[in-house]
């Protein structure tokens, strides 16, 4: 049975940076599916990987602007510089290098950019989240509401810390776990079940899997692990605890995360061509499913 | 440098945020912990610096009256066509769509080349509406994206545009279904 309109959909970072930055053809997508819901939730280690993993990408673009000032260049040095070892880095990057029309100078998509860059780290997060109706700040962190200072336009911006060992006064995560401890004791379990070997258990899962043992273990001090940081896929998961649906671009970690909190995944995959996958609860094999069986 | 006369003196200022787009709030239940987003603090610090060392470019170009005189013109144009394009769209008129859409795309390209004329918060203006009626069809413009872009042009391409007005420029389009922040995808498609 599909998931209610009514039920709260739960959007991921993955979903927030392609509301911003991926191709037009997947953000109608997007706002279709979000069409459906009354709800639209998400949450602020959401925001924090935003910042992280999008608005500090601009940052560097801008420098590289400044240094080169040639959009030309930049595009250049972006293909031949960040290889496959970052090619996470790499592909933001050539998605956020905009270009208007074809017929643009260097000039035109050089201020184009910069312009666009800008804006982005001003306003994509407020822009990102006037479309919610409501975002779960329980998770106390502290990073995300570091506030993102311009110091020089178009050069030098400051995003505050990202570990949360820095703000260990602010940081919330440490309630945030203890109020789930229940649960992290069985994600615990259900994490050890699933085989090392198996190809679907990626590292963030084993960092999380690691993560939550040595917070059982020992809760004091948590925050000096960095946990937004370094199990930002977990703290995602405990944030959307509560939606019955999840929304997602990344399905390796979500799909394990979701199936065991009991929750429906969406999955909007990259390419445009294909459409959306929907892996209800209570469906067995959603392998299956993600693979077009 | 940004000039102290109004472009659009005759036009009436329609409120940001306060039109039918913008307050399409969705409203309803939520799950227990959770804020509503609209509550939620600005997480952008709102800059010290005096206006005149924020948003503005470099100039490496000096406006000549001549160009503030273009710029008023094509600014009034593109408030036009922008009416234009709403009407036909209201009335669904594909022919008058497309035509209003194909002049109003002339305009905000003359307003792009003369952006030296004005801020950088201005010019990123312009440059999203240049992005959400690049690569359109005019026929297929809803009354709403169509209401958005003229709201855009009408209330925000003033002389003195500043981030609130990026910001609701932003909601507007975005409310009314646009992607400002780009048109063009990448060069490759993951598989």
């Amino acid at each position: 049975m599909a998931a209610k309109p009514a039920d709260p959909i739960f959007l991921d970072t993955s979903i927030q940076i392609a509301r911003k930055v991926h191709r037009p053809e997947i953000q109608h997508s997007i706002t279709n599916r979000l069409r459906q819901h009354q709800e639209i939730v998400s949450g602020t280690v959401v925001r924090q990987e935003f910042k992280r993993r999008l608005l500090k990408e601009a940052v560097y673009l801008l420098k590289q602007l400044d240094e080169r000032k040639s959009y030309e260049k930049v595009h250049r040095h972006v293909l031949d510089t960040l290889g496959p070892l970052q090619y996470r880095k790499m592909k933001i990057c050539l998605d956020l290098l905009v270009t208007v029309y074809e017929e643009d100078e260097d000039e035109d998509r050089f201020d184009r950019t910069r312009l666009m860059l800008r804006d982005l780290i001003k306003n994509g997060i407020g822009t990102a989240e006037a479309h919610l109706t409501s975002i779960n700040e329980s998770s106390g962190c502290a990073c995300a509401h570091q506030p993102i200072l311009e110091k020089k336009p178009f050069v030098r911006y400051e995003f505050g810390t990202d570990r949360c060992s820095k703000v260990k006064d602010k940081c919330g995560i440490r309630a945030f776990l203890d109020g789930h401890r229940d649960l992290l004791v069985r994600l615990h379990d259900y994490l050890a079940s699933v085989p090392d070997k198996d190809a679907s258990k990626t590292d963030e899962l084993k960092s999380a899997q690691a993560f939550i043992r040595r917070y059982l273990d020992a809760p004091d001090g948590v925050e000096g692990e960095d946990p937004c940081l370094k199990v930002g896929d977990l703290l995602v998961a405990l944030e959307s605890v509560g939606c019955s649906t999840i929304y997602t671009m990344n399905i390796r970690e979500t799909q394990h995360l979701a199936h065991f909190l009991n929750q429906s995944m969406v999955y909007r995959p990259p390419n445009s061509d294909r459409p959306e996958i929907e892996c209800l609860t209570g469906m067995s094999d959603w392998n299956e499913k993600l693979s077009g069986g | 440098m940004s000039s102290s006369t109004s472009d659009l003196t005759e036009f009436s200022a329609v409120s940001s945020g306060s039109g039918r787009i913008a307050s399409d709030a969705i409203t309803g239940a939520r799950p227990a912990g959770y804020a509503h987003a609209a509550g939620t603090s600005d997480p952008l610090e709102r800059s010290p610096e005096p206006r005149d060392a924020i948003g503005q470019r470099p100039q490496t170009k000096r406006a000549t009256a001549s160009d503030r005189h273009a710029l008023a013109e094509h600014l009034g144009d593109a408030l036009s066509f922008g009416k234009d394009l709403e009407t036909a769209a209201a009335a669904c008129d594909q022919q008058g769509a497309a035509i209003a859409g194909l002049d109003l795309r002339n305009s905000l390209r003359a307003l792009w080349k003369l952006r030296h004329v004005r801020s950088d918060d201005w010019a990123t203006i312009v440059n999203k509406l240049q992005v959400v009626t690049s690569k359109v069809e005019f026929e297929q413009f809803t009354r709403d994206m169509a209401m958005a872009v003229r709201m855009s042009i009408e209330s925000h391409l003033r002389p003195d545009v500043d981030n609130d007005d990026i910001r609701a420029v932003t909601l507007l389009l975005e409310r009314a279904g646009m992607s400002p922040w780009k048109c063009l995808a990448p060069a490759s498609e993951e598989a």
